[in-house]
């Protein structure tokens, strides 16, 4: 559910590595962002299908990976290459719907009772076939907290997991969740030969100890600091999806113009940029590559530090910031574009299922238009003009700094003093992580994004005490309620209304201050096409497709 | 002689002892808490935080930290990384080949060029000379991430000549690959070493025993090689080996800005995650090796002037 760090790390590292000012797609220089954002018609979900073989494939990532092992895999460099050699029991699809994967059923019997139906024929890459005590197993490891795993709190209702049958996999439930079918369609999902983890205790996932799952690709050679290499699994189990790219070898790029000449010259053939790239005008000037557009989870918000403390702990100095924002400007400058204004946290590349329920939540949501008139009435309601707002930010990453500066000069406007203090990157992660780092400031930026095609997962992460990315601390009970029930109900629809009832609350109190949904960004050589362009890229196998232009 | 030596090899153990505490100590004092890497910046339930910050030793006083690792690093090992989970001895032996490498082309290219540009210069009085000067002037301000930038823009992407990122493999490939960088990093100090050049093989060219082996008729060449190019070599060779000794440091700047695989750029990576072992053992082999090249060429300088004295403060 979170990806608290990922933004922050990603946003840390990442942002040394590519961001910078973001520019996007030419068409015409003014993909103007419909205005409060109904879904754009400019963004694809896939490349055309791949035609002829390729025999390799160079793919840049922000820093090299470092670890291969699902429990452990939760920024872009470990996703994007271990979502090609694992497999989940689910699968994300480009449109972020839910398909069986590894697990052909989910059934609850009872509501307390999920069963997992598991796919006959599936193979190991070294041939041995997946068993339901693999696929216990492999649950079982995310759960436990002494593995050092990142997806604990995901499964935190599974109270047992166990193989009931050869292709049954039954986990009792402490509550009913009606999410855990999403919960298995990426990482805590992913299936593991449970022989070869044990055989490789803790060295599983890294160099010494590689990997052992289904995928079509597997893991050729692993050099870390250089490149780590996928190589088609000819034993692929599911034969209509083996690759036409034989090898794809990764590297880790963390220089912004090292990139881009490594683009231009063709020395890279393609990369998903999570963060705007400064030199995005020169690529889309290039012949060798091409830039595509596509939805994405990714949402840039402001974090209320604590909602109990400093002028932000009053509502309508909350919403008198988010109305003073000038979005229109920050997508300008920093994605050119490519990026739309954020009515709410959960953006429409994250509606998944019941599209229409979410379409009309969105609609009703007031359009985020600057309104300084509105803005100085709330302040001066609430008696906090002249009060002093801090922001902590990061001068080295251009994102930060290009956000917190737009939201200080928001605050200035509307008759508060702003103050940002600037730590460095290394630091910034401390907002996320100590409360310490909170206490000395009132907001801090984030890009967020939920794990699955649900508003409600990145909702709860936020509005449910505890929840992983309770920083604030905000409390609304009703909105608490709203997700429990929305987590607890077995029709999708019962779902999908109870998470939009919860996202108004959520907009209305605002203990984040939604910004702007940025795009996914992939640029491809010409000659390669079938990636897909959208967040299934980090969940899911992307490059099945992926082969010569025809 | 051996005293000399000797004493220079207490000096160096001294140094490296300080400042492998230094190491140590700078990188406990930084700021930044390597469970948030350990973490994945995520917040783990309290269990799992007590299991990392058990097997990391997180836990234990500064100093018995300090002896071990540094008891440990004598024998070779330099603890596993936080992030690879691979030793960290390892980890840097696979990467300090290519900065051996990097720095040794790049020296190579500082000595030879500096020094024939340097004595074009100085032999040649004149437009040669102007042009040298100026052109040198400019490039002795370049630091290495802009030589970087200006050489993949040129080289790479308009001329496509020679790759703009990574190692190669094979002799010939690999050579390709570290030709830029190189070039990159020796830009700066070339320039220098060619105006030191000029400047000492000029002021010796005009002294009294030159003046005199001239007007005697010996072969020119001779003159500026025996007379002129020898006596210039203290003050040149010092200069180079202060800076092949600095392109230590710079190299991770180049290493980056060309996605090498070197340790300078793994140094950074490896700070940037608070991979604490990797930072350590990096710093303190690149310490090491300053100390050791900065040691080298005072015995150098010394085997090669007599005049400077090998006892007292030497």
């Amino acid at each position: 559910m979170q990806r608290v760090r990922t933004k922050t790390v990603a946003a840390t590292a990442v942002a040394l590595a590519m961001l910078a000012a973001g520019c996007y797609r030419d068409n015409g220089a003014s993909s103007t962002p419909a205005p409060g954002g109904t879904p754009r018609k400019d963004l694809v979900t896939i490349t055309p299908a791949g035609v002829g073989q390729v025999d390799s494939v160079t793919w840049a990532l922000y820093r090299g990976t470092t670890s291969i092992d699902p429990i452990t895999a939760g920024d872009y460099p470990e996703i994007t290459v271990t979502s090609l050699m694992c497999e989940s029991l689910f699968r994300q699809s480009p449109d972020g719907s839910a398909e069986p994967g590894l697990a052909t059923r989910l059934d609850f019997p009872d509501p307390k009772t999920a069963v997992l139906t598991l796919r006959e024929g599936v193979r190991f890459w070294d041939g041995s076939p997946m068993t339901a005590d693999d696929v216990a197993f492999s649950i079982e490891r995310n759960r436990d907290p002494k593995g050092g795993g990142y997806w604990v709190p995901v499964l935190d209702r599974v109270a047992s997991v166990e193989a009931s049958g050869p292709l049954k996999v039954t986990l009792k439930l402490k509550q009913p969740d009606y999410w855990l079918r999403d919960v298995l369609s990426y990482m805590p999902g992913m299936v593991v030969s449970k022989r070869y983890v044990q055989a490789k205790g803790k060295d599983y996932g890294t160099v010494k100890g590689g990997a052992m799952c289904t995928g079509s690709f597997k893991l050729g050679q692993w050099r870390t600091g250089d490149v780590l290499s996928v190589v088609r699994n000819d034993g692929y189990w599911n034969r209509a999806e083996s690759p036409l790219v034989r090898r794809i070898d990764f590297k880790g790029i963390p220089d912004e113009a090292t990139l881009t000449a490594a683009l231009l010259t063709g020395e890279v053939d393609g990369a998903y940029l999570e963060l705007p790239l400064s030199t995005m005008e020169q690529v889309r000037a290039s012949g060798t590559v091409k830039v595509y557009h596509g939805p994405s989870y990714l949402i840039d918000a402001l974090i209320v530090a604590d909602m109990g403390r400093g002028p932000l702990a009053d509502p309508r100095v909350r919403r008198a910031l988010s109305l003073a924002i000038d979005r229109e400007a920050y997508i300008r400058t920093l994605y050119k574009g490519s990026a739309q204004p954020a009515r709410a946290l959960g953006t429409p590349g994250t509606w998944g299922a019941q599209r229409e329920v979410f379409q009309a939540a969105w609609d009703a949501l007031p359009a985020p238009g600057v309104d300084l008139d509105g803005a100085r009435r709330l302040i001066q309601e609430a008696g906090a003009s002249g009060k002093t707002v801090r922001f902590g930010m990061s001068n080295e990453l251009n994102k930060l700094a290009t956000e917190a500066n737009l939201v200080k000069s928001a605050a200035e406007k509307i008759g508060l003093k702003a103050e940002l203090k600037a730590v460095s990157t290394d630091a910034y992660s401390g907002f996320f992580l100590d409360p310490k780092a909170r206490a000395d400031v009132d907001g801090f930026f984030t890009t967020n994004y939920p794990n699955w095609a649900d508003p409600g997962a990145l909702y709860a992460t936020l509005s449910l005490p505890g929840g992983p990315q309770d920083y604030g601390r905000y409390r609304n009970p009703e909105a608490a309620s709203l997700l429990r029930r929305a987590r607890g109900s077995a029709e999708a629809r019962q779902r999908a209304e109870a998470t939009v009832g919860a996202q108004a609350i959520v907009t209305k109190d605002l203990p984040w201050i939604p910004i702007a949904a940025p795009d996914t960004v992939l640029v491809l050589n010409a000659k390669l096409t079938g990636a897909t362009v959208s967040s299934q890229h980090l969940f899911a196998p992307w490059a099945s497709k992926l082969g010569a232009v025809g | 002689m051996a005293a000399y030596l000797m004493r220079r090899a207490l000096m160096l153990a001294v140094t490296l002892l300080v400042s492998s505490f230094v190491v140590f100590a700078g990188l406990s004092l930084a700021p930044g808490n390597p469970l948030a890497t350990l973490s994945g910046g995520r917040s783990l339930p309290p269990e799992s935080v007590a299991v990392l910050v058990q097997r990391y030793h997180l836990n234990e006083p500064f100093l018995v930290r300090y002896v071990t690792w540094l008891g440990n690093a004598v024998r070779g090992d330099l603890g596993v990384s936080i992030i690879l989970r691979q030793d960290v001895s390892d980890l840097i032996s696979a990467r300090s080949g290519t900065t051996i490498a990097l720095i040794l082309y790049a020296a190579l290219i500082v000595l030879v060029g500096g020094v024939a540009l340097g004595l074009l210069a100085a032999l040649r009085p004149g437009v040669v000379d102007a042009i040298v000067v100026m052109s040198t002037a400019l490039v002795v301000a370049v630091p290495p991430f802009v030589a970087a930038i200006v050489l993949i823009g040129v080289f790479a992407v308009r001329l496509r000549w020679l790759p703009a990122l990574g190692n190669g493999a094979g002799l010939w490939e690999q050579i390709r690959h570290l030709t830029l960088p190189a070039l990159a990093l020796a830009a700066a100090a070339t320039a220098a070493v060619a105006r030191v050049t000029r400047t000492t093989v000029r002021e010796e060219l005009g002294r009294e025993h030159v003046q005199t082996a001239i007007s005697r008729g010996l072969p020119y060449a001779a003159v500026v090689r025996r007379h002129a190019l020898r006596n210039a070599a203290v003050p040149i060779s010092t200069l180079a080996g202060m800076t092949v000794a600095s392109m230590i440091a710079l190299a991770a700047v180049v290493e980056r800005a060309f996605s090498l695989n070197g340790l300078g750029a793994y140094l950074v990576s490896a700070a940037l995650s608070k991979d604490f072992a990797v930072v350590q053992g990096i710093s303190l082999v690149l310490v090491t090796a300053f100390v050791l090249v900065n040691t080298l060429v005072d015995v150098g300088a010394a085997l090669l002037d007599p005049r400077i004295k090998l006892g007292g403060r030497a």
